[in-house]
Parts: structure tokens; sequence; C-alpha cells
């Protein structure tokens, strides 16, 4: 039921773009097209996923060592090496998936809801999202529930990137003013998209 | 000189990184609630901004340049820290406002970008101007933008309430 709830509630609740404000940039930069949507968001959960493991476990070492200060370091250094290393593999294992995502792979690294999530996994004092209560106190984050709170936000990022790219390729056939065409049109669009998930807030 | 208050008032206006270039909106948008956050998020961007300018384009000829992102991040990083330090030693209340995002600008586009497209290109002068520029555009942004949804949220203006209801 708890990691029910951790779904529900990253994925519509708290959803990491609509209502964290985190990786706006690829949602804004690559959602002109459902296909690369997709391709966008399959790389994202990804990286996200594998890099929440490696960060939780990292941080632990950090605070055995006290040396918490390197943390926003690290933790970006561990990012960097992961989307090159995946890169790298990709390229091996399957050159199709490598061609389809190959643009968006190296754009992960400054996607800001990838180190967002690692420091909110890792350090439960930044919790954005708290996870349902357990006994009146919200539960911490161990590696189970951080990978599955990372996975689904990676949903989350994955399904409002893919609906704002269906209103926008509605969008590019509607006769649009031309004070708003472009940035303007497409800030407000996701607006009404961010409005339409307050709807969701409460429920988990 | 010329060129020196050309390179500064770029990011100002015309190619102002929130309304012009669209960079860096993650924190536009989610630390913009109030004139005073927006406007300490733009001053601590703008010192990451300059510092890791100034850095990237000393060492411009020593980072090889297959390894840049990694060696352009790690300066950039190695800032950020030193402006979290900063904000939990002397300005504790903002620091656990703007929490999570002060981190991120690690990953803010404009950092990254201004090193790519400027810093490693230009002499150091040059960079820490550009950095100035870029970094104050970022901050009026901010601040316009928190002054404006702080006055319709709140009804007030870096914590002053506007007369009238």
């Amino acid at each position: 039921m708890v990691y029910f709830l951790i779904f529900i509630s990253a994925i519509l609740v708290n959803n990491i773009v609509l209502s964290q404000f985190l990786g706006i940039c690829p949602f804004l930069g690559v959602s002109k097209k459902i296909d690369t949507a997709l391709g966008m968001s399959a790389a994202v959960a990804f990286v996200l996923t594998v890099a929440t493991i490696v960060t939780f476990l990292l941080q632990k070492l950090l605070i055995a060592w006290h040396v918490e200060f390197l943390q926003t370091i690290l933790f970006i250094l561990v990012i960097a090496a992961l989307v090159q290393m995946i890169e790298i593999m990709l390229k091996k294992v399957s050159p199709s998936l490598y061609q389809a995502l190959g643009v968006f792979l190296p754009l992960i690294t400054t996607n800001c809801c990838i180190l967002g999530v690692a420091l909110i996994v890792a350090d439960p004092a930044q919790l954005l999202v708290k996870l349902p209560l357990e006994n009146g106190e919200p539960m911490a984050y161990n590696l189970l529930n951080g990978v599955l709170y990372a996975l689904a936000t990676s949903i989350g990022f994955g399904l409002a990137l893919v609906l704002f790219a269906g209103i926008r390729e509605q969008l590019a056939l509607a006769k649009v003013p031309k004070a708003m065409q472009g940035t303007p049109i497409a800030l407000l669009t996701a607006g009404l998209l961010a409005m339409a998930f307050m709807g969701f807030s409460g429920v988990a | 000189m010329n060129n020196a208050l050309k390179t500064l008032t770029n990011g100002i206006l015309k190619e102002n990184p929130t309304f012009a270039l669209v960079l860096g909106m993650c924190p536009t948008l989610a630390t913009t609630t109030s004139a005073k956050n927006g406007m300490f998020m733009g001053l601590a961007t703008l010192f990451v901004l300059v510092c890791s300018n100034v850095v990237i384009s000393l060492l411009k000829k020593v980072i090889p340049d297959k390894v840049r992102i990694p060696a352009f991040i790690v300066v950039i990083a190695t800032f950020v820290t030193v402006v979290q330090f900063l904000l939990k030693a002397y300005a504790p209340a903002v620091d656990e406002q703007l929490g999570l995002f002060i981190p991120l600008i690690v990953v803010n586009c404009i950092v990254l970008g201004r090193a790519e497209a400027f810093a490693a290109k230009n002499s150091v002068g040059l960079s820490a101007l550009d950095g100035i520029g870029m970094g104050l555009g970022f901050t009026l942004s901010l601040t316009v933008l928190g002054c404006v949804r702080e006055l319709l949220g709140n009804a007030s203006v870096f914590g002053w309430a506007v007369p009238g209801d």
C-alpha cells in the first residue's frame, strides 16, 4: 500500500515537472514531437533510476567518512560519468536504441530532475515530497522506496512530457496570434497543464 | 572599452537569460514566489556565474577538449558548494527558503551555457564582465517576476504591504 502511495504521489500529486518545477528545460526543449518526448522520457527514466541507486549508496560513504560537503560535486560527477557510461554501453549493446536516444543522452547531465531527485533521496532534510506517514511521522527513504520514488518520478516526468508534446503537436496546426507564437504559447500551455494537475492535490 | 561595455549590457537586455534565451527556467519558476527569494536566487547564480567564468577562462588552455564538460561542471559545483556554505552561515532563513534549488545551480543551463559559449573562448576580463552582465540580467528578471508574483499572491512587494484593499 505504501509503495502504491509513493507511485500515485510522485506521478500525479507531486508531479516533478508540473508541481515541483524540476526538469523544466527538457520539458520546454524537447516537447515538439511525441516521438522525441518518448525517447527523452525513456532515457531520463533509465539514468534517474541508476543514478539514484548509486548516489544513495555514495551518500552513506560520505557520511561515514565525514565529507558531506563534497555532496554536490560528487553527485554531479557521478551523474555525468553514468550518462557517459550509458552512452558507451548503448552504442555497443543496442545501436538502434542509441540512435533513437542519441541527441538526448548528453543533455540529461544538466537535467535538474536527476540531481534534484538524487539530493532529495540522499538527504531527507531537503525533502520536497514527503513520503506517506508511518506512525504519524513521514517515513525516511531507504534504498527500496528511494528507487521506487525515482522510478515513479521518471514516469511522472514522461507523462507530463508526452501530454505537453501532444498538445504542442496540435498547436503547431492552430492559428496562433503573432505575438504569442513560439515560447509564450508554450509557457501558457504548460501553465494550464500545471493547473489541471493541481486538481490531484490532496489525493494521496 | 566599447567592446567591454557591449559584453556587460548584452546579458541584461539583448540576451537576457530568462526573457530572451529562455534558459534556467527551473529556478525562475520555482523560486520567484516572492521578490526577496527571486533576488537572492539571482544573486547566488550571479556569484557562481562570475567565479566560474573567470576560472574557466583562466583554465581554457589547460583543459583538454574531450573532457571539457565534466571539467566545467566540477568548477561550477565547487563554487556552488561555496555559495551553499556562505548562505548557511550568513543567511540561514534564505537558505531554508531556497533549499534544494541552491545545489541545483550546478545544473542551471545558463552557467554551463556561458562557460561553453563565452568563457572557453574569451579573455578573463571579458568573461568576468559577461558573467556580471548575464548574472545581473538573471537577477533582474527573477526579481521582477518575484515582485509580480508576490503582488498577486500576497499583496506585498519585498515584504512591504501594498496599501488599499
